[in-house]
């Protein structure tokens, strides 16, 4: 989440902003999961979360890989091919079935949520 | 490179020693892509290029934010609002109850001006003890109520606005202090290791000073007796300055604690302590006996008398040889001290192996 930005914004657009966070801070772990079906590392991540249209900046997403990791949702393993030696992430077992759940939960609230503005 | 060294440092610090390692190869890895991705593969990146990456990765504070243990704070924002009201309550009550006592205190017979001032100057301590004790306390039961109730939830809302408030100063990889090496470092037993035999010192000296002394016993099991060693009119003399070069000697290790490395203001703070040690030590070797040879003897009994006269036969110049003892040690230290300074703080460039 680039929060940068928000100290040269006016009131208005502050309020925009911080809903706009808020939304993206409950989609983010779904964005996240999505992309771990093969393994990536955290850089990576960032790139790819980036060319779906999401901004997440190193020092969110990094400590939330550890806590997914903690928790048994991803995997994660330190390799030495390429250059330098890399901490790629990949989702569990768990992750995937949690993932899963959460799907079919979004497209529940995303259409409810299409219905309410129409 | 060494920027990215102090950056990663200064981020991983203060994490539990478990994840410290694993989160900064992490943390260097993504640095060195983000590098990589901007300015191209290459074994060696400009301190400009090093500094662009850094700054827009933020404070060391900020990247470390999202790793700490708790990442929710110690007492939610719902709870501050009892935490806070009661907690002054609570110390004002205090405070108003010890200034409440020494008002009464001081309206007594043979009250002095002198008096006066020394128990209004035992208030102000008194109080700032009582309160801290409070605060502690009041903290530590609002933190396990905190944590103890089962899916107790911070409000996202003010997390984030603390959050942004965090990240309001501006700062610049220039900031960075230089990672400590080598006798810079400082392994935090060592000021907390000397911050309680202090405190020990401080008690002893101060509340306890007719304890020390001979513990002796004429056969097992008849008890103990005892025979305090310290005249008074020699801890009457030096113990202010003693009591004064204490405190500055837990000042310089809660520095030292907070800092983790010897700096050199920090240094020279140590040494000038070293100083005063001496002379404390050389004007107790001029001043008044430390010892007090007749009350040491007239105190204990006759069998006690016979064991203890080779140490009467102890003169006081035998007491002043060990206090010249002392001094010279501790100006030895003192030398140790003034070529460490040279050795780190001063960046005499001695060549290394890469």
């Amino acid at each position: 989440m680039s929060s940068g930005r928000i100290d040269t914004m006016n009131e208005q657009d502050k309020k925009y902003e911080n809903a706009v966070l808020e939304i993206r801070r409950g989609t983010l772990l779904i964005c996240v999961l999505s992309q771990l079906k093969s393994p990536h590392y955290g850089y990576e991540l960032i790139q790819l979360l980036a060319t779906g249209g999401i901004e997440i900046d190193q020092n969110t997403l990094y400590p939330l890989l550890r806590r997914l990791e903690e928790q048994n949702i991803l995997t994660s393993d330190w390799s030495v091919e390429g250059s330098r030696p890399r901490k790629y992430y990949s989702i569990s077992d768990e992750g995937t079935e949690l993932l899963a759940r959460l799907s079919e939960e979004w497209n529940r609230i995303s259409k409810s949520v299409s219905e309410m503005l129409a | 490179m060494e920027l990215i060294e102090r950056y990663v440092y200064a981020v991983v610090k203060w994490l539990p020693k478990k994840k410290r390692n694993d989160i900064g190869r992490e943390l260097e890895s993504s640095i060195y892509d983000a590098l990589e991705s901007r300015f191209g593969e290459k074994t060696e990146y400009t301190e400009e290029e090093i500094s662009e990456i850094l700054s827009e990765m933020g404070s060391p504070w900020k990247a470390a934010a999202g790793y700490t243990w708790m990442s929710d704070r110690l007492i939610s924002p719902e709870l501050l609002q009892i935490y806070f009201p009661l907690t002054l309550i609570i110390c004002g009550a205090v405070t108003l109850g010890l200034t409440i006592s020494f008002l009464v205190g001081i309206f007594i017979p043979g009250m002095t001006f002198g008096r006066f001032i020394l128990r209004f100057l035992e208030l102000i301590p008194s109080i700032l003890v009582s309160v801290a004790t409070i605060v502690g306390f009041t903290t530590i039961i609002f933190a396990l109520i905190e944590h103890s109730i089962p899916g107790y939830k911070i409000k996202p809302q003010l997390e984030k606005q603390r959050r942004q408030a965090a990240e309001k100063s501006t700062w610049k990889p220039s900031d960075l202090p230089a990672v400590p090496k080598g006798k810079q470092k400082v392994a935090l037993w060592e000021p907390i290791l000397g911050i309680c035999f202090t405190i020990v010192f401080v008690v002893l000296f101060n509340m306890f000073p007719d304890k020390l002394g001979i513990y002796y016993t004429q056969q097992w099991g008849s008890g103990w007796n005892f025979v305090p060693i310290f005249s008074e009119s020699a801890l009457r003399t030096y113990l202010p300055y003693w009591n004064i070069l204490w405190g500055l000697s837990v000042i310089l290790n809660i520095l030292l604690i907070v800092k983790l490395r010897w700096t050199l203001s920090l240094r020279l703070f140590d040494i000038v302590i070293a100083f005063m040690q001496i002379a404390v030590i050389g004007a107790m070797i001029k001043g008044p006996e430390l010892i007090d040879m007749e009350k040491l003897l007239s105190y204990s009994n006759a069998d006690v008398a016979e064991a203890l006269t080779p140490l009467a036969e102890l003169s006081n110049n035998s007491i002043d040889i060990l206090l010249i003892i002392l001094i010279v040690a501790i100006s030895l230290g003192i030398l140790g001290k003034i070529v460490n300074i040279f050795k780190t703080d001063i960046n005499i460039r001695i060549p290394e192996d890469k």
